[in-house]
């Protein structure tokens, strides 16, 4: 066996995602700056943040986390550089209809997605049904 | 292992083990997978790519070190698992491997998902990590390698994989354990290095992390280098006078944003972030009228440009 068994996903989102956000969310340096991600794309941005922001503080997503082995505060920093389009993915996550397939879920894979399916929130993991 | 890097798919797996005991004698399965390769590039090796012989679960960490270390960060496979393994998924995520580059003052680039495209980024200099699917598609067993060479006589590919220094696979079972992986691929560079294969947006897209994080001194090398390489592209020239401006260069920020307004007249956004540096400096007036070029413009950020206008106007002090 060439390799270990790396249980991961291909949608490349973040649990981890989450807690960093309002902390790092600093515009280029003054308010009314135009940056050049919000130039390139102009839609983004906004109540994604306040939404995955509240998603996370969740205890039961919290509890998730911890069930993983992932610190929340240690999951802080390490997703302190995802820029707007990344965290556009996790929002986008989250906000699918209910109707996971918990059982299904737990060997595999990653955590956003772990935990939003087990809650019933999303269900993304179609792709190993195909 | 042999098997499960020839089948493609769940489905394919499925009708092709009703013939198995003819499949047994074969050694090719179906059609064979298409490859998108340059076959008139020479042979091609980084052979001084670091080697980190895999860990459990480490391969992640390892070939991320390779690469970064390749590019002068000093950094072991140990030193970044705590930050980049998630312990019960016993593996790293793609997101992660991106966000850890960067934590380490690295650019990390998704290129795309050819073999041609990973033979241009070799030509370059750089090594290329990529995810594959080892196994099934339905039953995933996932790597991080770094390919490190492509030779087109040879039809193989050369990796940094697993306890393999010099991993030596045929070209079209790389393509399937790759394909299974969605061809997922990124390139790890110096701030102002650029991958040989990227497009301006996605060069832009790897700037912006590091902009709102306000590391202004990678977003400038970045952006300079993204300015010589495509002269006529705005986003650029823009994240270089932001750049100064996230600095506190006031004036080499000014100068910076007229030489953008001379160059793309008909665009808003230089006027309005010039408009905010000519606030900074108490140029109130002249923050007024530029910010109303922008105005007059319009577009898809007039709502910011008419924030500007009210913070210049009840001169910085409303909140």
């Amino acid at each position: 066996m060439k390799s270990f068994a790396i249980a991961m996903r291909r949608l490349t989102l973040a649990v981890t995602c989450v807690f960093g956000f309002m902390t790092v969310a600093v515009p280029v340096a003054q308010a009314g700056m135009i940056s050049v991600e919000r130039y390139v794309a102009p839609g983004t941005a906004g109540d994604q943040r306040v939404m995955v922001q509240k998603f996370m503080q969740r205890d039961d997503v919290r509890a998730q986390l911890i069930s993983l082995g992932v610190d929340p505060q240690a999951a802080q920093a390490r997703v302190a550089t995802l820029s707007d389009a990344e965290l556009a993915r996790a929002t986008h996550l989250i906000d699918q209809p209910a109707g996971g397939d918990a059982v299904a879920v737990v060997a595999l894979v990653f955590v956003v997605l772990i935990i939003t399916d087990i809650l019933g929130y999303t269900d993304v993991f179609t792709f190993i049904r195909k | 292992m042999l098997l499960r890097e020839l089948f493609g798919n769940r489905g394919q797996v499925q009708r092709r083990l009703l013939w198995l005991p003819l499949l047994l004698g074969l050694t090719a399965c179906g059609p064979p997978p298409q490859i998108y390769v340059d076959v008139d590039r020479p042979a091609l090796e980084l052979t001084k790519v670091a080697f980190y012989p895999q860990e459990k679960y480490q391969c992640g960490p390892a070939a991320l070190a390779e690469v970064l270390q390749w590019t002068g960060v000093q950094v072991t496979p140990e030193e970044l698992a705590p930050a980049l393994v998630i312990p019960e998924l016993k593996g790293s995520l793609q997101i992660e491997m991106l966000a850890q580059s960067r934590a380490q003052g690295r650019v990390p680039f998704e290129i795309s998902g050819e073999l041609r495209t990973i033979q241009a980024e070799l030509a370059a200099d750089h090594p290329v990590i990529v995810l594959q699917n080892l196994a099934f598609a339905w039953k995933p067993v996932w790597h991080y390698a770094v390919v490190i060479g492509v030779d087109p006589t040879a039809q193989s590919v050369i990796l940094r994989s697993g306890r393999e220094q010099r991993h030596v696979v045929d070209w079209t079972v790389f393509e399937r354990t790759w394909a299974r992986g969605d061809h997922w691929a990124m390139v790890v560079l110096k701030p102002g290095d650029l991958p040989a294969t990227a497009d301006v947006a996605a060069v832009m897209n790897a700037a912006a992390p590091f902009e709102q994080n306000g590391d202004a001194k990678i977003t400038a090398a970045i952006y300079r280098s993204a300015t010589k390489r495509w002269p006529d592209e705005l986003a650029p020239q823009l994240g270089v006078a932001n750049s100064l401006y996230a600095q506190g260069k006031l004036k080499s920020a000014d100068q910076a944003y007229r030489n953008v307004i001379a160059k793309f007249p008909d665009d808003p956004v230089a006027y309005n972030n010039l408009a905010l540096v000519l606030a900074d400096r108490k140029r109130w007036t002249e923050a007024e009228a530029m910010v109303e070029k922008a105005l007059k413009i319009g577009g898809p950020l007039q709502a910011e440009f008419l924030d500007t206008q009210s913070q210049i106007r009840c001169r910085g002090k409303c909140k």
